[in-house]
């Protein structure tokens, strides 16, 4: 393991994770500089709030790597209250901490010594960057609005009626929202409805990129705002295909990331400048809170393993002897986990002295993508060698002496490493487990080897690549499936699923690893159909137990089913970490209150 | 139909002159509004107001023509038309419009503009903001040529449009949720108003049946 707030190089730049702002209230980053520090100009990446954030978080990845390719210093950070910064979203003073958050972005970046300054946002990111620099006589020198939304009001409303139409979710009494993996408080819904692009009072910057979608008329006061002559209005496509789908299947808009690098790069000084090295920038540790008895939770941004992995370790106080809690990818979602529920739990489960590390898989996050690759893969191969390796970098003395916690892919990572080393727990949710898994047939744990696991089982992918498109016609087939009898399951299971999932668990089990699943109803049924003995089987080993959440919405984003998923977690890592002492003397509940 | 904050327009003349009016209003337009500063201003923003509801007759699907292709001709007997020019004139061709008749209105705050496309080959006059179309039966017709063309634009299904029933199940069809609502911003976009909060829901878009009731209990209200 090495401190990733050490420079590592991609491709053609520099980039480092670290900590910025406040000391009290840091903000987290990725600060990206041409390898040779000769720049054109700075930009700043706003990215959109919740699932449309997730959705765009690769595409920004991208735009700030061919930024720093083309001889920009690329800022891409996160709000107060969201991804790794300090605080939480359901903060007091949201609107006005997010556009400070801007402000304190804008302040960094010029440290650098950029010779000129612009600025990115998309959707209600766009929003928040002209309230931000509409209001501030501070010159910006160019804008990109993104696919901007004329107001906070707009963005709120199509993501309600988002979540309304997929989940039947109604409007809650306390006059608050909730959308896709947010919810957003009665004050927040208040002071982000008055956020308006047309609020601007000066032009903004001078010069302005409109990108707008081809299919969309956009708001007639935001287009007459905008129909100043330093503003340049380009269409474009893509858009749909980005936000408007789960973020498991949104792609990067190439073309229209291509459009603003050439504006930009149009827009830029011809001489180019040295810039500050960004060794000398910014924290590659901070303080993210406070727990109540004053203790400071720390968290250290870190390159793990061969491969250098992106991680953050979160502790608090001395090391102990206990587990070390290791948060698995879900998805493409990338390390603050599903709707940033990883982050929430680090930090609470760091205030009870565990130490928790949160990490992303190659081609995952913000950990490097195998050659070639510039989206997230998931149930890739070699994961399982990624889990590993990052074990071992952790605790180099005692690796398996962990819990690994992931949600549906990650669930899915979490039981294949515990078939072939025995950690000391797992929690799977939403475990997808209809995927053969080749150490199944193995008897024992593989001995220890140079050769990555991945290697010696060349069959691995294809077979996985099979089950990968059988899933989405077993989807189709769904209503047909779901009402086969237990039996018909059973004689499936023995003829065409080489490892039905409760015997998968079983074999957990047997290892004498310790379980919990915890699973939606649907899902719940997947992993038992036609295994009735092997599920009563499990049911009496004490080191499993299976937590079933009625109407659990799989991927986390409905709040109510993901704090229920929270406590579940809470209650496991807590048994397995924590002293019985020290459980007496903490009040989760509370602490969880005074984290912010 | 279309209305403009006559602040807007007056700021934006007073921040930026004469770029602002040669981006956005021709030379006759300006010619045409004279007076003290607030006469002008009044009267430009009902030009801006024609030319924001002449874009929403027109539809551009890719880009949107420039503002002073769109101009609003004062005719000396003082009623005026709209004359469209370039990248204008091949939506209008697309969309079979012949002509288009257009009003203005100001007042001390607030402009206003009601645009009319004829189209080709008959005399019905369609006026796609605010409608006040002859029966219920012709409204029909036309809400449903609107539904199904939003439908083909925004659902993302894969048939046929024009070959769904009236009640056949859009999500089963492949519309996703977030489809849904692009589907729902569109249809605010054509019809002037927002869906109320009640009918967030996805009984409201499941058919073409349930999105025109819908779209009828919000135009009779």
């Amino acid at each position: 393991v090495s401190d990733a707030g050490e420079k590592y190089g991609r491709g053609d730049g520099s980039v480092k994770p670290l900590w910025f702002g406040p000391e009290q209230r840091p903000l987290f980053g990725w600060l990206h500089t041409p390898a040779d520090r000769r720049c054109r100009g700075g930009v700043l990446l706003a990215s959109p709030l919740g699932i449309e954030g997730v959705s765009a978080r690769y595409a920004y990845r991208h735009l700030a790597e061919r930024l720093t390719e083309s001889g920009f210093a690329v800022l891409r950070f996160d709000y107060d209250g969201t991804g790794d910064s300090a605080g939480r979203v359901d903060d007091p003073g949201r609107v006005a901490a997010w556009l400070e958050s801007i402000w304190v972005a804008i302040g960094f970046i010029r440290t650098l010594g950029v010779p000129r300054l612009s600025v990115v946002g998309m959707r209600v990111g766009a929003t928040l960057v002209a309230e931000a620099i509409g209001s501030s006589a501070a010159p910006i020198d160019d804008v990109v609005l993104w696919d901007p939304c004329a107001s906070g009001r707009a963005f709120l409303r199509e993501q309600r009626a988002l979540w309304s139409i997929a989940l039947g979710a109604r409007a809650n009494d306390d006059g608050s929202i909730e959308t896709p993996g947010s919810i957003y408080a009665k004050e927040t819904v208040a002071d982000l409805s008055n956020v308006l692009i047309a609020n601007a009072e000066g032009p903004l910057a001078d010069g302005i990129l409109l990108l707008s979608r081809s299919n969309r008329k956009g708001d007639r006061r935001m287009n007459e705002y905008l129909s100043m002559p330093h503003v340049e209005r380009v269409s474009i496509t893509g858009q749909d295909e980005l936000v408007d789908v789960e973020p498991g299947a949104a792609k990067i808009p190439y073309e229209t990331i291509e459009i603003m690098v050439g504006w930009l790069k149009t827009r830029a000084v011809a001489e180019t400048k040295v810039v500050a090295d960004i060794e000398q920038l910014g924290r590659s540790r901070a303080v993210v809170a406070t727990t109540p008895d004053g203790l400071a939770i720390e968290e250290r941004a870190m390159s793990l393993g061969p491969r250098g992995l992106f991680g953050i370790l979160t502790s608090c106080g001395d090391e102990t002897q206990s587990p070390t809690v290791f948060l698995l990818n879900a998805g493409p979602t990338d390390h603050a986990g599903p709707a940033r529920l990883w982050v929430q739990l680090s930090r609470l489960w760091a205030a009870a002295g565990v130490r928790v590390v949160r990490f992303d898989l190659t081609g995952l996050g913000d950990s490097p993508f195998r050659a070639g690759e510039s989206g997230p893969i998931i149930y890739a191969p070699d994961a399982l060698d990624d889990v590993l390796d990052v074990l071992r970098a952790v605790s180099p003395e005692d690796p398996w002496n962990a819990i690994l916690v992931g949600l549906c892919s990650g669930g899915y990572h979490a039981v294949e490493a515990a078939l072939v080393r025995q950690v000391r727990g797992i929690c799977a949710i939403n475990p997808i487990l209809t995927i053969k898994l080749a150490e199944i047939d193995t008897e024992g744990f593989p001995e220890e080897s140079a050769e990555p696991l991945g290697a010696r089982r060349p069959s691995f992918g294809a077979r996985r690549g099979l089950a990968r498109h059988a899933l989405p016609a077993h989807e189709i087939l769904s209503p047909l499936v779901q009402r086969l009898p237990s039996a018909a399951w059973w004689v499936i299971n023995r003829i065409a699923t080489p490892s039905p999932p409760a015997r998968t668990l079983a074999r957990v089990v047997d290892a004498e690893v310790d379980l919990l699943v915890v699973a939606g109803e649907e899902e719940a049924h997947r992993l038992s159909r036609g295994e009735s003995r092997t599920m009563r089987r499990l049911r009496q080993n004490k080191r499993f137990q299976m937590e079933v959440i009625p109407e659990l919405e799989h991927s986390l984003f409905e709040r109510h089913g993901r704090e229920q998923v929270g406590e579940m977690l809470t209650r496991f890592v807590v048994n397995h970490c924590v002293s019985a002492a020290t459980r007496q003397s903490q009040r989760f509940d509370e602490l969880e209150v005074t984290l912010s | 139909m279309d209305l403009v904050e006559v602040r807007h327009v007056a700021t934006s003349i007073a921040r930026f002159g004469d770029r602002y009016l040669g981006r956005v209003f021709t030379a006759h337009e300006i010619a045409s509004c004279v007076g003290p500063p607030s006469a002008v201003a009044a009267g430009l923003a009902a030009r801006f107001a024609a030319k924001e509801a002449t874009i929403k007759v027109l539809r551009p699907t890719a880009h949107q023509p420039d503002w002073q292709s769109m101009e609003v001709r004062r005719n000396p007997d003082g009623w005026c038309s709209m004359v469209l020019s370039g990248h204008a004139v091949t939506l209008a061709d697309e969309a079979g419009i012949d002509e288009m008749a257009v009003s203005l209105t100001h007042e001390e705050s607030i402009a206003g503009a009601v645009v009319v496309a004829m189209c080709q080959g008959s005399s019905r006059a369609v006026q796609r903001s605010g409608a006040q179309l002859g029966s219920v039966k012709e409204r029909n017709t036309l809400m449903d040529e609107e539904i199904r063309q939003i439908l083909a634009e925004h659902a993302r299904i894969l048939e046929d449009v024009s070959t769904i029933g009236d009640d056949d199940d859009l999500f089963q069809l492949g519309m996703t949720s977030h489809a849904s609502v692009n589907v729902m911003l569109a249809l605010e976009d054509s019809f002037d108003f927002e869906f109320p909060e009640r009918m967030l829901r996805k009984s409201t878009f499941e058919s073409i049946a349930a999105i025109r009731s819908a779209l009828t209990e919000l135009t009779n209200a």
